[in-house]
């Protein structure tokens, strides 16, 4: 009978502070623990009394990575409860934005972040002795991404031209038109990422859950739609809070969610399991070759379905510039008129959907404010899925164990501090 | 990589932590002056693996930074990566964030994507806390600084006052 204690203190190659805890006294469970750590944030509080102008520059850093995706929800928020509706001009801006972000987010996890694990190195920085191509092949995919962003968005992190109601400045067609040849040039790149990605072997572990994502009629949603779950259909991104239930658990500062089931799951993998008649055919051809089929109910496999929609994200932004491209662009007037309101945005960001909602006063002050971030809609989720895996691997040695602990975490591709709001409570 | 005659001056460090931004305070000086085409200026921002775009055409690289010599505040060492011990690339380290300029260089010459000349100039910088702005005596070795750098371009550019 074994006995076996893992304590993963910070683990390694995820966004933000979370610890694993295992005890296992002669082949009984006693701890199955994730534990997020991360100090709380108070953006909520701290946008009280500001602008409305102002929400979407301080709730975009609320991340670094999905900055973009903050941007966009908070800009939807505000905009829905001062009554405004965008031109079909931002809101295909915006669209290409959001491609941009997913690209840049899953080459950074699915390369940096979870593939060391796959070929046994403890990070990245080793491979570039023994997979220089490799590394190379990441970098230049991660920078068209960043570059795509720094075109649409005016910077690479935090962007600053989108507003209420449009572009503060417009981006430039010769930008564009350099964006949209390396956009096309970029396939021997991803056919290289699909070939190393088939070699990887992804643990074989499956247990079903809720999968919640936007879902819209004309598109792979990411901008905006409604909330669409595998189990209860769809409901208006009014309705979230109905969906979302949050409430508090000790072991962390984030707080979780439940729906229909103990808990949910969101992002790449929730997308694809609710969208995936929508990728492109290329990416559905990559769907395909990676051994993906819906529904699928292995959490390991969201990486997966992150280097499927890199692959959409290229189809995707293409398809966009060329509509851009073909109806040109033009000044639009941003004025809006005032008014006290309430709205809910709701956009698609890499890990997970994500609400932002906030009320107004008739001067565009806010008066409150409600984040829910992907990450703290999947720690239940990851929760439950640590207490299935345990007792299926307890006879692999404790280092495999650990691994692959640490490995499902990292699957989620979690951005912790993104999802803390509470203080910290002390957990004996 | 082959000379090409093309030179890189780029600047790195943070201008909200006073000295630390020295290598920014240098660079925006320094693109007062009228330089030759195949010179570019280039603010670098916090440094990290996004350097390694600027190393493309360039076949010398300067890079000015704050750099802990143990030297006098202010002072200004011109150096080249090998002159100084450097930490491994795949030593532990607590995030990915955390690469200093040596690394980002070592990790240059094993993408090999690090130009056939590379110069380092270091300030001994005073402060490193919240705040922009220099500290007096760091403040007093940009123009060495500048001096310096036009000495390695080889320079042909005049110095408009």
């Amino acid at each position: 009978m074994k006995s076996i204690h893992i304590n993963v203190d910070h683990v390694t190659r995820v966004e933000g502070h979370g610890n694993i805890v295992v005890n296992v006294r002669e082949g009984k469970i006693e701890e199955c623990q994730w534990e997020v750590v991360e100090a709380p944030r108070f953006f909520e509080a701290f946008v009280r009394g500001r602008s409305y102008l102002e929400l979407a520059h301080i709730t975009s850093r609320i991340c670094g990575i999905c900055s973009i995706g903050h941007t966009l929800a908070s800009l939807q928020a505000t905009e829905a409860a001062l009554g405004v509706k965008i031109s079909e001009q931002t809101r295909l801006l915006r669209r290409i934005l959001i491609q941009g972000e997913n690209l840049q987010s899953h080459v950074l996890h699915a390369y940096f972040l979870a593939a060391p694990d796959f070929v046994g190195a403890p990070s990245v920085f080793p491979l570039v002795k023994t997979h220089p191509d490799v590394v190379l092949r990441a970098l230049r995919l991660k920078k068209l991404a960043n570059d795509l962003c720094d075109v649409f968005g005016g910077r690479t992190v935090h962007p600053i031209t989108p507003t209420v109601n449009g572009f503060t400045k417009l981006p430039e067609i010769k930008g564009i038109k350099a964006i949209r040849q390396r956009l096309g040039e970029a396939t021997p790149d991803l056919e290289a990422t699909l070939e190393l990605f088939k070699t990887l072997k992804i643990p074989d572990f499956h247990r079903e859950t809720e999968y919640i994502s936007l879902k819209a009629k004309e598109e792979y949603a990411l901008y905006d739609g409604v909330v669409a779950s595998t189990d209860a259909g769809t409901t208006p991104k009014e309705n979230y809070r109905n969906w979302t239930n949050e409430y508090l658990v000790p072991q962390s500062t984030a707080k979780y969610t439940r729906n229909v089931r103990d808990s949910y799951m969101v992002g790449a993998l929730a997308r694809f399991n609710n969208n995936h008649d929508q990728l492109s055919p290329r990416a559905k051809k990559v769907a395909e070759e990676l051994g993906l089929k819906a529904p699928c109910y292995n959490p390991f496999m969201n990486t997966v379905v992150q280097v499927v929609e890199a692959v959409h994200a290229v189809d995707e932004s293409i398809r966009l510039i060329d509509e851009l491209l073909d109806k040109g662009l033009k000044e639009e007037d941003r004025k809006i008129l005032l008014k006290a309101g309430k709205g809910v945005g709701a956009v698609d960001v890499p890990r997970g959907i994500l609400f932002h909602e906030y009320t107004y006063d008739k001067n565009g002050i806010c008066l409150e404010a409600n984040c829910i971030i992907p990450t703290n809609q999947n720690h239940a989720n990851i929760q439950k899925d640590m207490e299935a895996l345990l007792p299926q691997i307890l006879d692999r040695p404790q280092e495999e164990i650990r691994l692959s602990m640490e490995m499902l975490v990292r699957a989620y591709d979690p951005c912790i501090s993104c999802s803390t709001h509470l203080l910290k409570v002390e957990f004996v | 990589m082959a000379k090409t005659g093309k030179v890189a001056v780029i600047g790195v460090g943070n201008l909200l932590l006073k000295d630390e931004g020295v290598g920014i305070h240098v660079v925006r000086e320094l693109q007062k002056n009228g330089m030759p085409e195949r010179v570019k200026i280039l603010d670098g921002g916090l440094g990290g693996i996004g350097l390694l775009d600027f190393f493309q055409e360039a076949s010398k690289v300067l890079l000015v930074d704050a750099a802990d010599m143990n030297l006098k505040t202010g002072a200004v060492v011109r150096f080249t990566p090998d002159e100084v011990r450097g930490r491994s690339l795949s030593r532990p380290r607590f995030s990915s964030h955390d690469l200093d300029l040596l690394d980002v260089l070592e990790l240059a010459r094993e993408l090999k994507r690090c130009p056939a000349e590379m110069v380092i100039i270091g300030i001994q910088p005073g402060e490193i806390s919240w705040g922009t702005g220099l500290t007096p005596e760091v403040q007093a070795s940009v123009p060495r600084a500048i001096e310096m750098i036009l000495k390695e371009i080889g320079s042909e550019a005049s110095l408009r006052s």
